[in-house]
């Protein structure tokens, strides 16, 4: 009772300094735009009714649709062949022993620089757009399912073996359920990367939904729309974050309790 | 104790070693052991026995593949070695030089605003409860929108791309610092206060060399990210290395150019990464390796 008291005041101090911060932030914004001291930053009082023109008529909710869709669809592929290949991965060590150097290798280079060729082999528009979504999110789910897959404790398995468990409920039963929390973080990370490779793709392939958006205020020089669309964007990757981790808490509840 | 909190700071970790650390164990992790047991030794148990299989088979379905379908589709691999040289021999490397020039610039500002950041953060709660919102929001969405307010205030040259890096790799450090700082181990401090150890000797003599591993990582991570940023940076306003990038895959099609500077960009990239890797084993103590998760 009582720590639980505590805890919720620590978190009421945490929530004022984070609306403190959140409102200085504003604050700032509003004196720095309005000075023009700095020529690109027009301030809020300017950037939000762009913003709710935008969502009058540019289509600023479709637009938002259409890119979340090109990460959905990434996401839905390169969660389940990320989680198939991390789980082969993490089974073998002879895979492992092949693979581990070129996905490691692959977290440190810019996958970006793949956007040229990809054009070549699939063109500007969906397929190419889900390929990069996929090149984006997958490292990240194979190694992750992989290091779960690796944590189940050997003693486990022996006394499953000894018990003569068959293959597929050792898997159902003991090494997913085991690897469970990295796995689901993986594919938890894997929604941030699935969708900034998705708005990368909108903005670097065929300008469209969100890339677009942004396109056309950087071409017409409409700074306050540039604003609202840059603002917009980053709420709602932030929003996509906070779903799949309360995704991720929701479906991670059974192992804390 | 503090439900949430513990909650928290568990993810926080997950994030780090998951995006971090783990990528460095995965390949000397504890062996797997869901393998059939008793399956009989041959060439392929030895460590490169597979791999000279498997990567020699994916460099003969490549060079198959660029055969039968020509260079405009995928240059040969000898074509593609060719480039490598004509990268250097025909000037090209200048764009590269210039680029790298930037990065550099751009990661080292990066870093001297990111570890100071993020060791204040990791040791007042207070300077991090008003920070985290603003570097756990940008940390995770996509910066790339940010490129074109970038241009607008520093035009396509110099300070765009130095300002690309920096945000870009700035989160990283900023975050591994502080969880370094904030896991120093209670006992150690603890001790060191104990010996009236004054607060400024405390931070170079306890904080950071405790510390350090963790912020090495960051600036792995962040290196990582500060090469992902450099080349979005540059496709995007086509110049330098990114602008090579796209006009190799672009008509007049050079794929064996395109392919070498790719192929020189993961050198690169992986070379670094493993200095860096091998600086972090060694600033690692060994009674701190994880054990436990």
């Amino acid at each position: 009772m009582t720590h639980r008291r505590r805890a919720q005041s620590i978190d009421r101090q945490k929530l004022a300094r984070w609306g403190a911060s959140i409102a200085l932030f504003f604050i700032l914004w509003e004196i720095v735009g309005q000075s023009g001291l700095i020529l690109s930053v027009v301030p809020p009082t300017d950037v939000f009714p762009a913003l709710a023109e935008l969502f009058r008529d540019g289509g600023l909710m479709s637009a938002t649709l259409g890119t979340l869709w090109i990460a959905a669809v990434g996401f839905l592929i390169g969660g389940v062949l990320g989680v198939v290949f991390g789980t082969v991965i993490g089974t073998s060590e002879r895979w492992a022993n092949v693979w581990d150097p070129i996905v490691s290798g692959a977290f440190a280079v810019p996958i970006s620089m793949f956007i040229p060729v990809i054009t070549v082999y699939l063109g500007l528009e969906f397929e190419a757009k889900v390929a990069l979504v996929v090149l984006f999110n997958i490292f990240v789910i194979i190694v992750n399912t992989a290091t779960g897959i690796r944590e189940v404790p050997e003693s486990i398995l022996e006394m499953a073996r000894a018990f003569n468990t068959d293959r597929r409920d050792v898997y159902r039963r003991i090494v997913f359920p085991w690897a469970s929390p990295y796995i689901i973080t993986g594919l938890r990370i894997g929604v941030g990367r699935s969708v900034a490779g998705a708005i990368l793709a909108d903005l670097l392939l065929r300008a469209q939904n969100l890339g677009l958006v942004i396109r056309e205020a950087q071409g017409s020089f409409q700074l306050a729309e540039l604003l609202a669309a840059v603002f917009f964007i980053t709420i709602v990757a932030a929003l996509t974050m906070g779903l799949a981790r309360l995704v991720e808490w929701r479906l991670m509840r059974w192992k804390t309790s | 104790m503090q439900p949430s909190k513990a909650e928290e700071l568990r993810a926080e970790a997950d994030d780090l070693h998951i995006e971090g650390e783990r990528t460095a164990v995965t390949s000397v992790g504890p062996p797997a052991t869901l393998a059939p047991i008793g399956s009989s030794r041959s060439i392929l148990d030895h460590k490169w026995g597979l791999r000279l299989l498997v990567y020699g088979g994916i460099l003969l379905a490549w060079q198959v593949t660029a055969m039968v379908k020509g260079e405009f589709f995928l240059p040969t691999i000898p074509a593609t070695l060719a480039g490598i040289v004509h990268i250097f021999s025909e000037g090209y490397y200048v764009e590269l030089l210039a680029t790298l020039q930037q990065l550099a610039t751009g990661f080292l500002i990066a870093l001297a605003v990111a570890i100071p950041i993020g060791a204040v953060m990791g040791r007042f709660r207070f300077v991090e409860d008003l920070l985290s919102p603003w570097v756990n929001t940008l940390f995770v969405t996509s910066k790339e929108s940010l490129l074109p307010l970038l241009i607008i205030a520093f035009g396509v040259a110099f300070w765009y791309r130095t300002w690309v890096v920096i945000i870009f790799a700035v989160f990283f450090p900023i975050i591994n610092t502080a969880a370094g700082v904030r896991y120093v181990d209670r006992e150690l401090k603890e001790t060191a206060r104990a010996f009236a150890t004054s607060p400024g000797r405390m931070f170079t003599r306890v904080y950071l060399p405790a510390a350090a591993p963790f912020v090495v990582a960051g600036i792995r991570l962040g290196f990582g990210m500060a090469m992902k940023g450099m080349v979005i940076a540059e496709l995007w306003v086509l110049q330098g290395t990114g602008e090579l990038l796209s006009r190799f895959a672009r008509a007049p099609r050079r794929l064996d150019l395109y392919y070498a500077l790719v192929i020189i960009i993961v050198a690169f990239a992986v070379m670094v990464t493993e200095i860096l890797k091998a600086v972090e084993r060694r600033l690692r103590p060994v009674s701190s390796t994880k054990g436990t998760s």
